[in-house]
């Protein structure tokens, strides 16, 4: 099987850290606009893995208002977005 | 006798003659004769003897006749009346069935009626809700300002319960 050269990169470099032990885990923070530097601060008091962990963020217009935490497959939802979808699924259920 | 007119030789003669005559009419006609009446009569007795056993024959097999036909008929009677009673059981179980049948039909209709109802029911609650969301998102994607938006935020920020976990 041939891998992609940037793949194959990507994977010996995080191999690597892995096995160096001083990788640190990517979170992804996406918000509807630019979070400033004092917003990811407080988040980092509030969870503790961001403290631990390099954050990228991202700007997602459409979630309205709140954050969305991406870390791997896990993921914390504190959007307005979701929040619609929540209500949405509990009008469904309750109507 | 002479005489008298009477021929002694004549009679003689007449008497052997008569002899003679009895004799042939004795030996050779009278004896056939009675033995073929005889034989005849036997004939006939034999003739009335078989008529009779056969008009007797003829009434017992009259009366066999009419005894078989009655016991036809009995057992044709008791096969019309057993027909009779199994058709009954078997019109009965017919509509025993059929209602049966129908009833489950009517019952599997009224479940899929239901089922489809509730079905609609759902359908409808669904695009309900997700009209209503829609018409909601896209008043607040209007009327959300930039500001609007980061005060929210850091709102939700601000609020993160401390025990918030990452979820699959």
């Amino acid at each position: 099987m041939k891998l992609n050269p940037e793949v194959k990169k990507d994977l010996i470099s995080y191999l690597r850290n892995r096995m160096r032990g001083d990788a640190k885990p990517v979170v992804e923070i996406v918000a509807p606009y630019a979070l400033s530097q004092s917003e990811i601060n407080e988040l980092k008091t509030k969870i503790e893995l961001l403290d631990k962990a390099e954050i990228k963020t991202s700007v997602d217009k459409s979630m309205l208002a709140g954050i969305i935490i991406r870390y791997g497959s896990q993921m914390i939802d504190l959007s307005l977005k979701n929040e619609l979808q929540k209500l949405e699924q509990t009008l469904y259920e309750t109507a | 006798m002479e005489n008298l007119g009477i021929d002694t030789k004549l009679i003689i003669a007449q008497l052997v003659n008569f002899a003679i005559f009895f004799f042939v009419f004795q030996k050779f006609i009278s004896k056939p004769f009675l033995s073929y009446l005889k034989k005849k009569r036997e004939e006939e007795e034999l003739r009335e003897s078989f008529a009779a056993r056969l008009e007797t024959r003829e009434a017992e097999l009259a009366e066999e006749d009419k005894k078989v036909a009655r016991e036809r008929k009995k057992i044709l009677d008791k096969a019309i009346t057993e027909g009779k009673e199994e058709a009954e059981k078997v019109k009965a179980q017919i509509i025993a069935d059929s209602k049966k049948e129908a009833e489950r039909v009517l019952s599997q209709g009224r479940e899929q009626l239901s089922a489809e109802r509730e079905e609609l029911y759902k359908e409808v609650r669904k695009q309900i809700a997700s009209i209503s969301m829609l018409v909601v998102g896209k008043a607040l994607r209007e009327y959300l300002t930039d500001d609007a938006q980061k005060k929210i935020t850091q709102n939700i920020i601000k609020h993160i319960p401390s025990d918030v976990k990452l979820e699959h």
